[in-house]
């Protein structure tokens, strides 16, 4: 067993069954920075703070939902915005009701944007342990096509710059973006206490969406760095490069993800996989965990991006880069991937067996237009070309 | 510069428990008698600081600017485990910050006991919590005893447990360690 089975209550509306007293709805928005328009960068982050932001002085809808045993999260990404909400499921209708009229209703008291944009500025303090230059939250890699951005730039700039606020263009983006009639929605809950029909109903009508996100005005985006200097990664020749301006801190493998729907991120893990296993075997060690983007969140996101792999802290690319590449690029035996598609397929299913991770990740396959398993299709010749792709990077 | 030196909690948030400009950190050793306690304290601190409504995240987030006030129970010994409150804030919104947080923690610590409503409702976001974070990670220092230990429901524990003994002791050593940050600071800016 693989992914959930996900059952729509109408185009745009999935959930599957989860047992247990706590349940879970994700909306998914086309909100993401992707959606910002040139200029403004920040204004989809700020816009979630603005949103989640509590209505007025009786700290709604938290004060009911957090009273009932509910938690709220909200992030925001590249090409979408998450909001989940999780708990009992005895009372997740009044739950669901109680968030869907706070999205409704975007007044906010005085002085909440100033407040939200230092906010801001203290999470990416806080997010990146006080050096928001590291590679904590703006990487990028380097591919045979130019550099790829694990770039959380929209964010950590402006909170660098100042005070950006964006207080006056924000109402109009999440009334543009962030609306329950347009959004993908996951639903984690036990049909015979939260019937999935009756969620969809406090949601209210919506508009279909056709073929997911992208019907909805969100075009992919190819990611570039936008604030470091420009850098000749073919000029680097085949070994090991110095890119302590792009942050990379430590010796380990990077596999370009440029195909970004869910097969090829699905392939790219599985090539992960066996380059982890792969690189064990070499340094007679422990697998070293895959990393997926920069925070390691699988088919959340479209976009090109990379997978990392940690080497050893005492591994020595000067002397055994050629042996180790070699190792690792070499043509896996079809049963080998096979296998592998099996280990990476259930480590998905792990991750997605608790109700809020897996609303989200019923919503994000429904925003993506691709419901499916991921791994059902994963080709053994789109697995060898990731192989042939990696590089091994190093701190210099 | 000094180096983080990070902890992980229960629920897999990195705390950073090195004090320095712009991140505030105060720590303060627990007694642990028996494995339940691991549990009193989890919920405490979910009733103190783990939601939105909860006072220190409040005063935090909505008084002040704080992305998150944290305040966890981390692994120590098997008889002893380490509280910790932590923030992290922009120079320019350290002192209102501080002052803040402060202001709260006195409350909290002059006030007693935790209320049952308050009590009761960290312990339904604690259940919440706990079957929506993924399993512990084979070598987190939250699997060896008592931090391992079997966690009853904490909805039905709740109600026939009352809060920690001796927690306003606990807050109390925590608010005189920020304070001496406190007073510091601001004689550095006299």
């Amino acid at each position: 067993m693989s992914a959930r089975h996900i059952r729509e209550v109408e185009p745009g509306i999935g959930w599957s069954e989860q047992r247990g007293d706590t349940g879970a709805l994700a909306l998914v928005f086309p909100a993401g920075f992707a959606a910002e328009g040139a200029g403004r960068p920040g204004l989809a982050h700020f816009t979630e703070h603005m949103v989640m932001a509590p209505s007025g002085r009786g700290m709604e809808p938290y004060a009911s939902l957090e009273a009932a045993g509910f938690l709220l999260d909200a992030t925001t990404r590249r090409d979408h915005m998450t909001i989940t909400v999780s708990g009992p499921q005895g009372s997740f209708l009044d739950a669901v009701a109680a968030l869907v009229a706070h999205l409704a209703n975007l007044d906010r008291p005085e002085g909440t944007a100033d407040r939200q944009a230092e906010i801001i500025r203290n999470e990416v303090l806080d997010k990146t342990r006080l050096a928001p230059e590291s590679d904590t939250w703006r990487r990028w890699v380097p591919t045979p096509d130019g550099p790829v951005g694990l770039d959380h730039d929209p964010i950590t700039s402006p909170a660098l710059a100042g005070s950006v606020g964006h207080a006056d263009a924000w109402r109009a983006f999440a009334a543009e973006h962030v609306r329950p009639d347009r959004c993908a929605v996951g639903l984690a809950v036990d049909p015979g206490r939260v019937r999935p029909e009756d969620v969809a109903s406090l949601l209210g009508p919506r508009e279909s969406p056709r073929d997911g996100s992208r019907e909805w005005g969100t075009e992919p985006t190819t990611f570039r760095p936008a604030t470091s200097g420009p850098m000749d990664f073919r000029a680097a020749g085949s070994r090991a490069a110095c890119f302590r301006a792009a942050g990379v801190r430590r010796h380990e493998i990077v596999v370009p993800v440029v195909d970004d729907g869910p097969s090829g991120q699905a392939s790219a893990l599985v090539a992960g996989h066996l380059l982890a296993s792969r690189a064990a075997t070499v340094h007679r060690r422990r697998p070293a965990p895959l990393r997926y983007g920069l925070f390691d969140e699988w088919f959340s996101e479209s976009g090109p991006t990379a997978l990392t792999i940690a080497l050893p802290a005492d591994f020595g690319p000067e002397a055994h880069e050629d042996v180790l590449l070699r190792c690792l690029r070499a043509a896996p035996h079809p049963d080998v991937t096979a296998r592998a598609r099996e280990h990476v397929s259930e480590q998905w299913r792990r991750r997605t067996a608790t109700a809020s991770a897996g609303a989200r990740s019923i919503a994000q396959a429904l925003f993506a237009g691709r419901p499916g398993d991921p791994f059902a299709d994963v080709d053994p010749a789109r697995v060898a070309r990731h192989l042939e792709t990696i590089t091994v990077w190093e701190e210099c | 510069m000094p180096r983080p030196d990070t902890r992980t909690t229960r629920w897999g948030e990195g705390m950073d428990l090195i004090a320095r400009p712009s991140h505030v950190a105060a720590t303060v050793r627990v007694p642990l008698a028996r494995p339940e306690d691991v549990m009193a304290w989890l919920c405490l601190c979910e009733a103190l600081a783990g939601g939105f409504t909860s006072p220190l995240t409040r005063a935090g987030r909505h008084e002040g600017t704080l992305f998150r006030v944290r305040l966890a129970l981390l692994p120590g010994t098997a008889e002893e485990a380490v509280l910790a409150l932590t923030f992290t804030t922009s120079g320019r919104s350290e002192a209102a910050n501080t002052r803040t947080v402060l202001r709260a923690l006195t409350e909290l610590a002059d006030r007693g006991e935790v209320g049952a409503p308050q009590w009761e409702s960290a312990a339904r976001r604690l259940a919440t919590r706990m079957a929506t974070t993924d399993p512990l990670p084979p070598h987190s220092t939250w699997r060896r005893p008592p931090y391992d230990a079997y966690l009853d429901d904490p909805v039905a524990w709740a109600t026939r447990t009352r809060p920690p003994e001796g927690h306003r002791q606990r807050l109390a050593e925590i608010l005189r360690a920020l304070s001496a940050r406190r007073a510091g600071a601001e004689g550095e800016a006299c």
